[in-house]
């Protein structure tokens, strides 16, 4: 096994061997291709990150310690710092018998460079076409493969590759919108897609209006649906947990094991096998994975770590939400809506109020009255509470699509009953 | 040879290879190592520790960055189009140790906090310079809120660590009440209207309000703005910026009026205007003219006149944001109070303000003669990107805010 492994990874294990302490070897490389059209120019990037991270437990003493590179010295000084820097703490490492891995569908062949430019150029084109004000359009493709091995026994590899697409157009007055879109693959169904939704958010020539402040039935596009999602959860994971009504239309999954999503893998950040956690299902509320140390010792809950690079600890966190979809178009659900609001895109970050359970985000709206858009205004606010958020969801849309936040989130449109706006 | 020498010696070696580079030219090549040391405290003890190091590389071309966390002979040959063996070897400066973090926990007290010790060097590569870029080492201090702030070390004393967010009931205020923006806030408001419009590339692409062709503007309050990357007590400190250009103070508002503009390389050309505030979030982000430390001056009022006159004073922000499109500033309010007969009365709830740039032009109504730094912005992003900035701010009355 141990041929197999980059320098690093080798270097870190033999250091951390000889140390005769419980450990566990994080490796991580990949590369991004961004191109980015902003100011009348196009910009080119090419990043390639690699770096290891050694974790260790023993004597009733941890340590963590993470270095950039893929050579051996790398993997060497990553070993020796989390050596030199262990401090008192119970051991955060699970047992080897968790460990593990699962199926996963295998990631495809992130887009070639070349692919990336005729990608880009198409789309910079086709949104040409609309008569619109492109400030940037950004095209970031890439992938990374993630190397886990423990002092016990185990290794384990994992590979993604994708897509992220960023497009900011404006008409008139309006702000610029930010659409956001996060692929498996670069196609022309996926441009054709973005180009429909950058239309639907700064093409209209509507009347530009708050909307009066009060109860709105409201329309979310999955762009704006992810965002919430993400947000529901860190206000869930911040109360205590009590008895809520939740709508049966909400069905969320942490699917860390796929087969649906964007970014499925074999194990979660710490080696567990990965698996699919309801979070808010069949009318209640489920119990997201946590890191090993987290769960406290309960099996059944941990296998939820996740790490934002290899710099960094293994944290509990979604990675791969997603939200089930139903059959109804985003058209149909408009119509479903005597006199509301469509939420097409976000126009800033997520506000949560954690102490109070509420959240506001805020988003471009275009008001629909029996289905036709009648009003505009780029920044409306919807204020909800947690509560209100679970028990008002009318509906789920059948458009999923996919969004590249702090963890992978593919949802569709979503019809809530009666939320405030402002 | 003591390492000195090698590193001068390997910057002298890469500032040759720039010349030996097959075509397009390289602009420059920028090295870069950092540290960091982090700590999660709950109740004055320790409870998880981390250390990262990360250094890379990055070569420019015109409109072309190619970078890597990898800073071997081979990694770098690749990256600039020259043979392994013409490459140096670099020693990256070795980094000082992790400070103890006791001294701090004593003077956060109990509570929860993440304590982050960052350290940074740089050097940048040109055809006819090769230097280094030093900077202050800084601590962050984050709160459950998420709130985070700044301080360059050692620690400045007195030094007042930011306080924990409290959870306060009622009603939030309504209407346009006259506000007083402590420090803190005030900074926030600077930074994002003043400073973000005056940056050389958003100038450019005529997306300032301030600034441009064909536009004049001025504040009514005689306001002056200074950007000053030498100030090293504050955490946007350099020596030379992320492009190799020396850092000087740069004046940005002279009596409530445009008179500079943050540039880079590239805009400086455009602009006729001097570089140097090129920054850079990281080895694999290109610069782009960035504020460092913003300081404000001004014809100032003692500070109990103005608490005398304002019906709230806003003591922190959240965050700040300031909307190019339709120039409107908006401050998302974490701690604010009442004030009675220049009194703090009762403490409010968080809640938002916000001012289009038209109002705010005629509602700066004065600045306190006493000023502050405050570990507040601490980070600006731009571009998903974030550098440390700083502040050295009066207070500020405004009537142009009013509550979303």
């Amino acid at each position: 096994m141990s041929t197999a492994l980059p320098p690093a990874a080798e270097a870190a294990l033999a250091e951390l061997e000889r140390a005769k302490v419980r450990h566990e070897v994080f490796a991580k490389e990949g590369e991004t291709w961004t191109l980015r059209w902003r100011g009348g120019q196009w910009e080119r990037r090419h990043a390639h990150q690699a770096g290891v991270a050694c974790r260790l437990a023993g004597g009733g003493r941890r340590g963590f310690a993470a270095i950039a590179g893929t050579a051996a010295t790398a993997g060497r000084d990553a070993a020796r710092a989390a050596l030199a820097s262990a401090y008192p703490g119970p051991d955060p490492l699970p047992p080897r018998a968790l460990l593990g891995g699962c199926p996963v569908p295998p990631s495809p062949p992130p887009p070639s460079v070349a692919e990336a430019e005729h990608f880009a150029a198409h789309l910079a084109d086709a949104i040409a076409c609309l008569s619109l004000r492109i400030e940037e359009i950004r095209v970031v493709t890439g992938w990374s493969r993630t190397l886990l091995v423990t002092g016990e026994g185990f290794a384990g590899t994992a590979s993604v590759g994708g897509a992220l697409v960023d497009v900011r157009a404006s008409q008139g007055e309006l702000p610029a919108t930010l659409v956001h879109h996060a692929v498996p693959a670069l196609s022309e169904a996926v441009a054709a897609r973005l180009v429909e939704v950058v239309d639907a958010c700064a093409g209209h020539r509507l009347p530009a209006a708050p909307p009066q402040a009060g109860l709105w039935d409201v329309l979310l596009a999955p762009e704006v649906a992810a965002h919430l999602l993400l947000a529901l959860l860190d206000l869930l994971g911040a109360q205590p947990r009590r008895r809520r009504h939740v709508s049966p239309a909400w069905h969320l999954v942490d699917a860390r094991c796929g087969p649906e999503g964007l970014l499925p893998l074999p194990f979660d950040g710490e080696g567990i096998p990965s698996r699919r956690v309801e979070l808010v299902a069949g009318g209640r509320l489920g119990n997201p994975a946590l890191t090993w140390e987290d769960a406290a010792g309960m099996a059944g809950r941990a296998g939820g770590a996740v790490r934002a690079s290899y710099a960094d600890p293994p944290t509990s966190g979604p990675a791969n939400l997603v939200m089930g979809a139903g059959t109804a178009s985003p058209k149909e659900l408009a119509a479903a809506m005597s006199n509301g609001w469509h939420l097409r895109a976000v126009a800033g970050p997520v506000q949560l109020d954690r102490p109070r359970d509420r959240l506001v985000l805020p988003a471009l709206g275009v008001r629909l009255r029996g289905g036709d858009p009648v009003q505009v205004w780029p920044r409306v606010e919807l204020r909800a509470g947690c509560g209100r958020l679970l028990a008002a969801l009318q509906a789920a849309g059948g458009d999923p699509a996919s969004a590249s936040l702090r963890a992978a989130v593919t949802t569709p449109s979503l019809l809530f009953r009666q939320l405030e706006l402002g | 040879m003591g390492a000195p020498d090698r590193l001068s010696d390997a910057l002298t070696a890469c500032q040759t290879l720039l010349g030996r580079a097959p075509s397009p030219p390289l602009e420059d090549l920028y090295l870069e190592r950092s540290v960091e040391a982090s700590w999660r405290v709950a109740g004055g003890r320790v409870t998880h520790r981390g250390l990262a190091r990360r250094d890379g590389v990055a070569v420019r071309r015109p409109d072309r960055l190619d970078s890597s966390d990898a800073t071997d002979r081979v990694s770098l040959a690749r990256l600039m189009g020259v043979s392994p063996q013409w490459v140096p070897i670099f020693p990256l400066p070795d980094p000082p140790p992790p400070p103890d973090p006791q001294e701090w926990l004593s003077r956060l007290g109990s509570g929860e906090w993440t304590l982050r010790w960052r350290w940074r060097w740089a050097a940048v590569v040109r055809r006819h310079s090769a230097a280094v870029v030093t900077r202050p080492a800084l601590l962050e201090i984050e709160a459950t809120d998420g709130q985070r702030a700044l301080a360059v070390l050692p620690l400045a004393t007195p030094w007042h660590p930011p306080r924990p967010a409290e959870q306060i009931r009622g009603a939030p205020p309504r209407g346009r009440p006259l506000v007083l923006l402590a420090p803190p806030a005030a900074a926030a408001l600077v930074h994002e209207v003043i400073g973000h419009s005056l940056e050389g590339d958003l100038v450019l692409a005529g997306l300032s309000p301030l600034a441009g062709t064909g536009r004049r503007f001025r504040f009514t309050l005689p306001l002056d703005v200074t950007d000053d990357p030498t100030r090293f007590d504050l955490p946007g400190g350099f020596t030379i910026d992320d492009e190799g250009s020396a850092a000087r103070p740069r004046p940005l508002l002279r009596g409530g009026e445009p008179v500079g503009v943050l540039a880079d390389r590239a805009t400086a050309a455009r602009l006729n205007v001097p570089a140097g505030s090129a920054r850079r979030g990281s080895v694999h982000a290109p610069p782009r003219p960035r504020i460092s430390n913003l300081i404000t001056r001004g014809r100032g009022s003692p500070l109990p006149d103005l608490r005398r006159q304002a019906r709230l004073e806003v003591s922190s922000v959240r965050s700040a944001s300031f909307d190019l499109a339709t120039a409107t500033v908006r401050l998302e309010v974490r701690s604010a109070s009442t004030l009675h007969r220049g009194e703090p009365a009762r403490p409010l709830p968080s809640f938002t303000l916000h001012a289009p740039l038209e109002t705010l032009r005629v509602g700066l109504l004065a600045c306190s003669t006493q000023t502050q730094t405050s570990a507040e912005p601490g980070w600006c992003r731009k571009d998903g990107e974030a550098v440390p900035v700083g502040s050295d701010t009066p207070w500020l009355l405004v009537d142009a805010l009013e509550v979303a």
